[in-house]
């Protein structure tokens, strides 16, 4: 993964935001995660039309964080959801919906 | 396809469960077959439906469709286009959810609850209702559902509830209804069992009080569970359809709904009858 991927949910994922929080359900296995609050926001950043640097400029803008710890940070978690199979990533952004 | 012409018995079962009925037309089902299946399902047994859902099953013997790999009784399910593919060891079948019929291969041995357990599976989604897997019982009037995956202690409780009408050990439906204009949730015993074949198959159903995620412990114990964690495992203990991704955004959906209506908690038990004091508090 670099700063010009485009993080999209993998198809086989399903997706609730309950009270703030997503629910997110990898139908393949049946795993299931629930994010934090902000795991939920890079979720949501995460819909194919926002590149890496562009999810991690804006955490750095709604957080107030340090730009370079959004970074490892953002890269760390955007990897384990392709770990996980939640998450694909495209060289371009991907059409809404 | 029609067996109505073969030279074999024919043996029918029409059943209604959780409001949703079906027809089970039997070939090749000799005397114990037909008295065992007629008694398993006795209590959902109901007046015949013209309308509804056909299944014709020819029992034939031969090979196991699916090799036995034992302890792990497996049943692989496939769907295309409205339609479930189902295989198991000794039963093999497909439902048509828009055509509303089926059919099923069984072998002498075989038995048409698995069939079953899948087939209503997708049907209570369509009809934006959930088979869950957990154990629930009817007590004073009121459902408790205890939901967990295999070996969180489902069967336990049902065991320990010997004042409560068990729906079922393994698997019950349930339904959103607005009784008195009020959102509710209603749960619906299933002819279908786990670990306890001898409990009474209760066609009963009552209106949901409790969600119970099950945990095993040295006490006795109830904990709030915030909603979202609560959806969350709901759906990981909804069987046989969350491999299609729809389903599982439907299913997600069903979740939020049944947690908006009815409190979710996870309740902390050890092996014996007192966990109903911390439910009856």
């Amino acid at each position: 993964m670099n700063e010009h991927h485009y993080p999209a949910p993998h198809p086989q994922v399903a997706t609730a935001i309950v009270e703030g929080q997503a629910v997110i359900v990898m139908a393949d296995s049946g795993n299931m995660s629930v994010l934090n609050e902000l795991g939920t926001r890079i979720w949501q950043l995460s819909d194919g039309s926002h590149c890496v640097e562009e999810i991690v400029q804006t955490i750095v803008a709604e957080y107030e964080v340090d730009v370079a710890q959004a970074r490892v940070d953002v890269g760390a978690f955007l990897e384990q959801l392709l770990a996980l199979q939640a998450l694909v990533l495209h060289e371009a952004p991907q059409p809404a919906g | 396809m029609s067996f109505e012409n073969m030279p074999v018995t024919r043996f029918e079962l029409s059943l209604e469960i959780a409001a949703l009925p079906i027809r089970l037309i039997f070939y090749g089902a000799d005397a114990l077959m037909q008295s065992r299946w007629s008694e398993m399902y006795q209590a959902f047994c109901s007046p015949n439906h013209a309308d509804a859902p056909l299944v014709e099953a020819l029992v034939e013997p031969g090979e196991p469709f699916l090799p036995f790999q034992p302890p792990t009784w497996r049943i692989e399910t496939s769907t295309q286009l409205g339609r479930v593919d189902i295989l198991s060891h000794l039963e093999k079948g497909w439902f048509d959810l828009n055509a509303g019929q089926g059919f099923l291969a069984l072998r002498p041995n075989g038995n048409p609850e698995n069939y079953l357990r899948v087939v209503y599976a997708w049907r209570c989604l369509a009809q934006e209702a959930l088979l869950l897997h957990a154990s629930g019982v009817i007590r004073n009037g009121r459902g408790y559902v205890f939901f967990g995956h295999s070996g969180s202690g489902k069967t336990t409780l049902a065991r320990l509830s010997s004042d409560a009408l068990i729906l079922s050990d393994d698997l019950v439906i349930l339904k959103c209804e607005d009784a008195d204009d009020r959102p509710t949730v209603r749960v619906f015993g299933v002819p279908f069992r786990g670990e306890l074949p001898e409990a009474p198959r209760a066609n009963a159903s009552a209106p949901l009080c409790g969600l119970f995620s099950l945990v095993k412990d040295d006490h006795h114990q109830l904990e709030k569970m915030e909603r979202h964690e609560a959806v969350g495992r709901l759906a990981s203990c909804v069987p046989f359809v969350m491999s299609q991704p729809q389903n599982a955004q439907r299913v997600l959906k069903l979740c939020d709904e049944i947690t908006r209506r009815v409190a979710v908690q996870s309740l902390h038990f050890r092996r014996d009858p007192a966990f109903w004091s911390v439910l009856d508090e």
